[in-house]
């Protein structure tokens, strides 16, 4: 069984007259533990696929699998377990909970599944991405480079089988990019990376490249 | 792997509520003064709505237990308003109608009568400070008010015509003991304090007594009264009593019961105008927690749509907004409750001096029910003002925030 499989997938967008292809018939198979890049120029579609594939946004045809289940069939509230059990989402600028330390921020997912009572996984987690120290520590006292290793933990709390980062790294300079990289290289489950970065791209088990929403 | 359809124990669905508070706590203490205003605005519609219900709690009640205590079954007095007979009856006010002495003669004559006293009500300048009620007492006075003893000194003495009785509260006011001057400026006459009463939580406490007598002839009105009390033999002969009291020529009958009834309903009116007045504010109160809950949905669009892409649900997302709101509400309330109860002495005192009918005895009276519940309806007004916010944030589209 392939973690994520499409067939023709398409997205396209309705702006009063006019109808924007993002995606158009895309086709791809990744498989579980493969850790895939997602490439293209700014405007190519990779937002758009990885927002398919997390179940942020519904195709406008095509067929789109997830670990063996058709996400079209999936109705609401099946698409929002899908979202918290078995896929987690790293975004470009972070998106920590300002509000919230981090330990809580890692700790908000456990709630929304309510599973606060695995919260001894929080600490875990913190110690892999190596800020076990910074635990009480808000957001903004961070490095962006330390924020987006936050939010990969907040993405795994839930222990998903799909991790989907919409480039990650798109807001950090080389060297914490680089160690980005390598921590997600560590984890053992299906990734899917979007970057326009193509020294990071290399280090991905496979590349699959993106122009005018199609796989070229 | 978490399962969702597990069965939380009933500690981890403490542990969610907790957490969830948590959150809401944080949302708000990082909008400090928003938050502060919008709790500010909730208290005073809670402080508004809770001290007039408190009002017309504790103006009913003191107001009926000042009828019981004027000891009379009826009043007999000359035709007038009986609104004005009714404020006659409860704070003074006078009544520049009199009444020969002969119609006394002629009621006590009547088989169903039990006791009668005599009044003359009068108002006068006392020192300097305003108006004061002089009341001229016959001693049947006492035998229809059982309850009123003297905390110190006597009735008056026979014949006497320099001698007054005071209120407790008119003694305690110009700090009078007996044997002392007590000069009736408008008559200019000095009397001496031969009595005070104790203290009775009716409009007695804050009267000058002299006697009958002594009153006719100050104010020169001899062989007149303002009005006779009467006590029957047998309170369910009232109708037929009144009935023939009726027959005397320019002379009102009012009854207790009448008397509670009038005053009720002028009561009743004001509740109901005061009722409005308090359903505004919490509306606008309502109204306030809303719009600032739809400002905040806005404002963290982005930050809810990453909260429904890390597994909040539509359910989540609407139980957070409304959390919030019930928070503030819930906040609100019991500031507002709390200020109602400690200022309810000031708001009497407030209440005394604008209403025209004013019974003694506390007037916001706030127990335990309707502070919780104030407290609850600020708590249902949060929930209220969090519906339409919460909705709103719940259906936003994933991409929408996205973006
Ligand atoms: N919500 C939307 N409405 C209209 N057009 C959109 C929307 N989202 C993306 N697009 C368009 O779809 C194309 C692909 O966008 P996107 O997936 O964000 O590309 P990438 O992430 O590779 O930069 C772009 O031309 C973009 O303008
Ligand atoms: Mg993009």
């Amino acid at each position: 069984m392939s973690a994520i499989l499409a067939r023709g997938l398409t997205r396209i967008y309705r702006r009063s007259a006019e109808e924007i292809a993002a995606l158009f018939g895309v086709d791809l198979v990744i498989e579980p533990g493969e850790f895939v890049a997602i490439t293209g120029a700014s405007g190519a579609g990779k937002t758009t696929l990885l927002n398919l594939i997390g179940c942020l946004d519904r195709p406008t045809s095509g067929l789109l699998k997830l670990l063996g289940r058709n996400v079209h069939a999936l109705r609401g509230k099946d698409l929002e377990i899908m979202r918290r059990q078995h896929v987690g989402f790293v975004f470009q600028d972070y998106c920590l909970v300002p509000t919230l330390t981090v330990e809580e921020n890692v700790a908000l997912p456990l709630l929304f599944s309510r599973a606060l009572h695995q919260r001894n996984r929080v600490r875990d987690l913190l110690a892999r991405v190596g800020l076990q120290d910074r635990s009480d520590h808000l957001p903004r006292e961070l490095s962006g480079g330390e924020q987006q290793r936050v939010a990969i933990a907040r993405a795994l709390v839930n222990n998903p089988e799909i991790l989907l980062a919409d480039e990650p790294t798109g807001n950090l300079d080389s060297k914490q990019g680089n160690e980005i990289v390598a921590l997600l290289r560590d984890m053992k489950l299906t990734i899917v990376l979007s970057t326009h970065n193509l020294d990071l791209a290399n280090r991905a088990d496979r590349q699959i490249k993106l122009a005018d929403g199609r796989v070229v | 792997m978490a399962d969702v359809t597990q069965k939380l124990s009933q500690k981890g669905k403490n542990l969610v509520i907790f957490q969830f508070i948590s959150v809401v706590l944080k949302e708000l203490r990082r909008h400090r003064t928003r938050s502060a205003l919008t709790i500010s605005g909730v208290a005073l519609s809670v402080c508004v709505l809770v001290s007039l219900l408190g009002l017309g709690i504790g103006y009913r009640t003191s107001l009926i237990q000042s009828i019981d205590r004027l000891g009379y079954h009826i009043l007999v007095t000359s035709k007038g308003c009986p609104y004005e007979a009714a404020t006659l009856l409860m704070q003074g006010g006078v009544i520049p109608m009199y009444m020969d002495e002969a119609i006394h003669r002629e009621i006590l004559r009547d088989a169903d009568v039990a006791i009668t006293t005599r009044l003359f009500l009068g108002s006068l300048s006392v020192h300097r400070e305003g108006f004061s009620l002089v009341t001229g007492i016959e001693n049947s006075f006492l035998e229809m008010k059982p309850w009123l003893t003297f905390q110190r000194g006597e009735w008056f003495g026979e014949g006497a015509a320099d001698e007054v009785i005071l209120g407790y509260s008119v003694a305690a006011y110009y700090r009078k003991n007996i044997g002392d001057d007590f000069p009736l400026k408008g008559l200019g006459q000095t009397f001496r304090v031969r009595g005070i009463f104790d203290r009775s939580g009716t409009q007695d406490d804050g009267t000058i007594f002299v006697p009958l007598g002594v009153a006719q002839r100050l104010f020169d009105k001899q062989e007149k009264l303002t009005g006779i009390g009467v006590k029957l033999k047998d309170l369910s002969r009232i109708d037929e009593f009144s009935a023939r009291v009726f027959e005397i020529p320019s002379v009102q009958v009012i009854t207790m019961a009448q008397v509670q009834r009038t005053l009720l309903d002028l009561l009743g009116t004001a509740r109901f105008f005061i009722g409005t007045v308090a359903i505004v504010a919490v509306a606008i109160a309502v109204l306030g927690v809303m719009n600032t809950m739809l400002i905040a949905v806005f404002e963290r669009t982005r930050e809810i749509g990453v909260m429904r892409a890390i597994g909040a649900s539509r359910g989540d997302v609407f139980a957070l907004i409304c959390a919030e709101a019930f928070t503030i509400c819930t906040a609100g309330g019991i500031a507002g409750g709390g200020i109602a109860v400690l200022g309810s002495r000031m708001a009497s005192e407030a209440v005394r001096a604008i209403l025209p009918f004013v019974p003694a005895g506390v007037l916001v009276q706030i127990d335990g029910l309707l502070l919780i519940g104030g407290i609850a309806m600020a708590a249902g007004m949060g929930i209220l003002a969090g519906i339409i916010p919460g909705w709103r944030a719940s259906r936003l589209h994933p991409i929408e925030w996205m973006r």
